[in-house]
């Protein structure tokens, strides 16, 4: 037994040491090798690089629609056009920025992912990790039908995309009832505290990325200034405006579903509450939801979603490129393809996706300009032209970074 | 049936139950409270959830290859490990080791390798995904057969020995028959673990490496009931089929072993 | 020869990712390492150390892991006493193995399904008539973890049938409860004094392995579990995955707890059962 632990302690300390130097080489960053992107003179040298290539896309797929559209449409699409043999894997915000991150601190040259699909708070840790190729958008052919200055566009969580990201989608932020049991749905906060006091345990607010966006939402109502979140974090501002925010939440806590003693993970459970007649109201990024969901047959077709009018959050969804891609080109080439009308047409379709598209429509060859009009109108989800005018910038990230840890310590934990 | 008496017939109901639950599930568009039953019953969710996952026979092919794989080589290895160990004097403290590799939060061994699978360039390959699975795996094995080294089981190898006969000889006389079932245990629970692993398929491997549990996972968790409900069915059925031929396979070797 | 270098290769095995993983989560979590380092720091250690979470968390998780094994082991046991030979046939036997094909995730899905408010189970108690809404069935995410607890008995307790069947048999119980009888012991004498810590010691350790797989439970504690305090595999996991990058050196200082938890808890429960065997 003692033979047994001697030679244990050998071997671990021998291990230690070999791990720790190890180490301490990894975390010399002068050893980093600082990857250097490929640069493209010309599309036609993008083609002749990305042509007849497999290209890694790592995706959100908890989505059988978007999951179709990607595995019917896209994936044959760009095999017949350009030969290139799209894997499509699994994987998310966090688990993309951990992988990219890990792959940078093991001193990988070659990531595994090529491609992924982020919206701004992926896009901000990929910039603070610097592990982003590009820029490239402007080389895209089909960026030139996309409004880069369009703050709802070309900007990401208030930061400039720089061509580090391609807009892929836009969407708005909506809350969605059930028009057979509420009549009229409460326009502001004021309203909502009163359709609480009458009718309590029929609203609540899921801790995740949809319900933080409604409570950057009810900052900028509570400020009475649509621009009041716009710019850099400030920390005066957020102080001051989330004291009234955990106020009002606190005080109308007792009337929320389960007395406000616990909230919703995910935005599925949020629907299934809904679904149950458990609670009024649910919500989402996404303003075609509606129209997707009654599709799928979840939502009653008695559903209906809307924005209050002090305005809810509009924002895109991205593409990126990893910097250490080894096959940038043929990323490209995806990348392109997805934000050619073509796409993002067939995108737009409430019956395949509904997802807004990111593309000037004036600025489209007729052809196209007249199949926009003609898709498929939504039926259910509010039309963009009438909640456009509500729509607010996504704050900086910072908000959200505060929003998700103060939920927990002053309402949750309260 | 009709021989079980009312509680083993409870238990069978309840054992059951969720496969039954699933499919109902899954088969429905509205189940709401208050209703025990589901209004109608409709193929609808199933043909939405295969429209979109079309590859679902390859990966399904996929994860059984792997998943067979594992459950091979960890059988094998771990049960030699186990014979090995089992003539050792601090016999105990050997087993003990095998517990280590279950000292760590699951959610967080996969990320805490994925950096040494990244420095050997292994990650996001399927070699990676297996390597990683049988550091789980092996030493699991390696605890449940080793209980299965007895006194007895030690007498009859040195018989064999007594009798002339080689240390190869008497594993493959004497040994390996009477070990089938815990043989076949050992594959059952490794091959389990592989096919419903999500943490290293989807860190160490980078999600490259397609199993059902990978391409569903998101499905169970984030899209709506009835689709979840397909999902769990099509990961589920698979390996309750493969659970049951073992199981069955493991009673024929008692009993032939008995006779 | 081979065995030595098969016993050189189980070391390897058995030690060297452990203590991989745990050098690459100590280093990070003191800030030597990590994309975002910025040199040597206690200050991850000082707030999750600091914080009112960690002790809650911790002492709520092992509760519910030894509370669900006890629970489990005893209600096996006791399926075992009065229906021993119906687990003997062949249809109850490969039912019971149903449950083990399920996953966690899968498992906790149909709990939730089930027990939620408003789930299959309140509708079945509103027809009777024991409730009057859905709401007045609040059994998953909250206060006391009946939904948690639910869905881990039910994983556990078909293995734990299983278990004890096997040694029920192995050990031939039967035939000693008949000696018990013979010699004028009642039935109960028999079953407290003779199967019972025969099964009992013979279960032991892979109850240990069982409550350290419970320990870590991941996918039922975030579908079914409370918000606070959070279950350790979901602190953990949480810290991990937000959007604060900042939060990834305190998952580590926090799987490093973990795991010097398990491995003191693993060393103490061997040298009791090697004690005891002694």
């Amino acid at each position: 037994m003692e033979k047994l632990k001697n030679r244990l302690l050998k071997y671990c300390s021998i291990f230690f040491v070999l791990c720790s130097f190890l180490f301490v080489k990894c975390s010399d960053q002068s050893n980093v090798k600082t990857i250097q992107p490929k640069v493209y003179k010309s599309w036609a040298a993008v083609e002749s690089g990305g042509k007849n290539s497999s290209v890694q896309m790592m995706m959100w797929q908890g989505d059988p629609l978007i999951n179709a559209y990607m595995q019917n449409f896209v994936i044959p699409r760009v095999k017949e056009l350009y030969g290139i043999d799209l894997k499509i894997n699994p994987g998310q915000g966090t688990e993309i920025v951990k992988q990219l991150m890990t792959e940078k601190e093991a001193n990988v040259s070659k990531s595994s992912i090529d491609l992924a699909w982020i919206n701004g708070e992926t896009f901000f840790q990929l910039k603070q990790l610097n592990t982003m190729f590009g820029p490239f958008v402007e080389l895209l052919p089909n960026s030139q039908y996309i409004d880069l200055d369009n703050p709802f566009i070309g900007t990401d969580f208030q930061q400039k995309t720089d061509g580090y990201e391609c807009p892929w989608g836009n969407v708005q932020y909506c809350t969605i009832y059930d028009s057979l049991r509420t009549a009229v749905p409460p326009q502001d906060l004021a309203e909502l505290s009163h359709y609480l006091k009458l009718h309590p345990g029929k609203f609540t607010i899921p801790y995740e990325f949809t319900g933080m966006t409604m409570l950057k939402s009810w900052m900028v109502a509570l400020s009475e200034d649509k621009n009041f979140l716009n710019g850099p974090f400030d920390e005066d501002k957020y102080n001051n405006i989330s004291n009234k925010l955990w106020n009002y939440i606190n005080e109308n806590k007792q009337n929320f579903w389960r007395n406000g003693k616990t909230f919703p993970e995910n935005l599925s459970q949020l629907h299934q509450l809904f679904i149950n007649h458990e609670i009024d109201f649910t919500m989402s990024n996404n303003d075609c939801e509606v129209d997707n969901k009654i599709i799928q047959k979840l939502f009653p077709p008695s559903t209906r979603a809307y924005v209050m009018k002090f305005g809810s959050i509009q924002n895109s969804h991205y593409l990126g490129i990893a910097a250490g891609s080894a096959n940038t080109a043929g990323a490209m080439m995806v990348i392109n393809f997805l934000i050619s009308p073509e796409a993002q047409l067939k995108k737009y379709n409430p019956e395949m996706w509904g997802d807004g598209t990111i593309l000037t429509i004036d600025k489209l060859p007729m052809e196209w300009r007249n199949q926009f009009a003609n898709v498929t109108s939504r039926k259910y989800s509010p039309k963009r032209v009438k909640i456009e005018a509500l729509a607010l910038q996504e704050p900086d990230p910072e908000y959200m970074i505060r929003l998700y840890r103060d939920f927990r310590t002053k309402v949750i934990e309260n | 049936m009709k021989s079980l008496k009312l509680g083993g017939i409870v238990i069978l109901i309840l054992c059951v139950f969720p496969l039954l639950y699933l499919t109902v599930l899954s088969l429905t568009t509205e189940w709401i409270f208050p209703e025990l039953l589901p209004r109608a019953l409709t193929g609808f969710h199933w043909n939405f959830f295969l429209a979109g996952n079309q590859s679902i026979l390859m990966t399904l092919l996929n994860g059984v290859l792997l998943s067979s794989l594992v459950g091979i080589i960890s059988m094998i290895t771990g049960f030699w490990l186990s014979y090995v160990i089992s003539f050792q004097s601090n016999r105990r403290s050997w087993i003990n080791l095998a517990y280590l590799p279950y000292s760590f939060a699951p959610v967080i061994y996969a990320f805490l390798l994925q950096f040494y699978f990244l420095k050997a360039g292994i990650s996001g390959t399927w070699s990676g995904v297996f390597l990683a699975q049988l550091l789980i795996t092996v030493p699991f094995v390696v605890i449940l057969c080793a209980h299965h080294w007895t006194t007895e089981m030690k007498h009859l190898m040195e018989c064999v020995y007594s009798m002339g006969g080689s240390e190869c000889y008497a594993f493959s006389k004497v040994v390996l028959p009477m070990s089938r079932p815990v043989l076949l245990l050992s594959f059952a629970q490794s091959f389990l673990f592989s096919w419903f692993d999500f943490g290293f398929v989807s860190v160490i491997g980078v999600g490259k490496t397609k199993t059902l549990m990978l391409l569903l996972y998101q499905y169970i968790q984030e899209a709506n009931p009835y689709i979840a409900a397909c999902s769990a069915l099509v990961i589920i059925l698979p390996a309750a089929i493969f659970l049951i031929i073992n199981s069955k396979l493991i009673s024929r070797m008692n009993v032939l072993t008995q006779d | 020869m081979f065995s030595k270098f098969s016993l050189y290769f189980y070391l390897i095995l058995c030690l060297f990712p452990i203590t991989a993983g745990f050098i690459y989560a100590f280093l990070y979590s003191l800030g030597l390492i990590g994309a975002m380092n910025t040199g040597f720091t206690l200050n991850h250690w000082k707030d999750v150390l600091g914080s009112k979470e960690l002790l809650s968390s911790f002492a709520l998780t092992i509760l519910i892991s030894v509370m669900v094994v006890l629970a489990s082991w005893w209600m096996a046991v006791t399926i075992l006493r009065y229906y021993a030979k119906e687990l003997t046939k062949t249809i109850l036997k490969n039912g019971l193995l149903i449950p083990l094909t399920l996953p966690m995730l899968i498992g906790a899905f149909i709990v939730m399904q089930i027990f939620r408010s408003g789930g299959l189970f309140a509708s079945l108690l509103y027809k009777i008539g024991l409730i009057s809404s859905a709401q007045s069935l609040e059994w998953v995410n909250d206060y006391w973890h009946i939904g948690l607890g639910i869905c881990l008995i039910l994983f556990t307790l078909p293995y734990f049938i299983i278990l004890v069947l096997q040694k029920y048999d192995k050990h031939k119980i039967p035939e000693l409860l008949e000696i018990n009888t013979s010699m004028g012991g009642t039935k109960s004498i028999g079953w407290y004094r003779i199967a019972m810590p025969i099964l009992w010691i013979e279960t032991k350790l892979s109850m240990l392995l069982y409550g350290i797989f419970l320990f870590g439970t991941y996918e039922a504690a975030l579908l079914l579990g409370r918000q606070n305090p959070r279950l350790v595999s979901v602190l953990i996991a949480q810290k991990l995955r937000k959007f604060d990058l900042q939060t990834i050196p305190q998952a580590y200082v926090l799987s490093i707890i973990y795991t010097l938890l398990i491995v003191v808890f693993i060393y103490l429960f061997s040298r009791k059962s090697y004690h005891e065997v002694s």
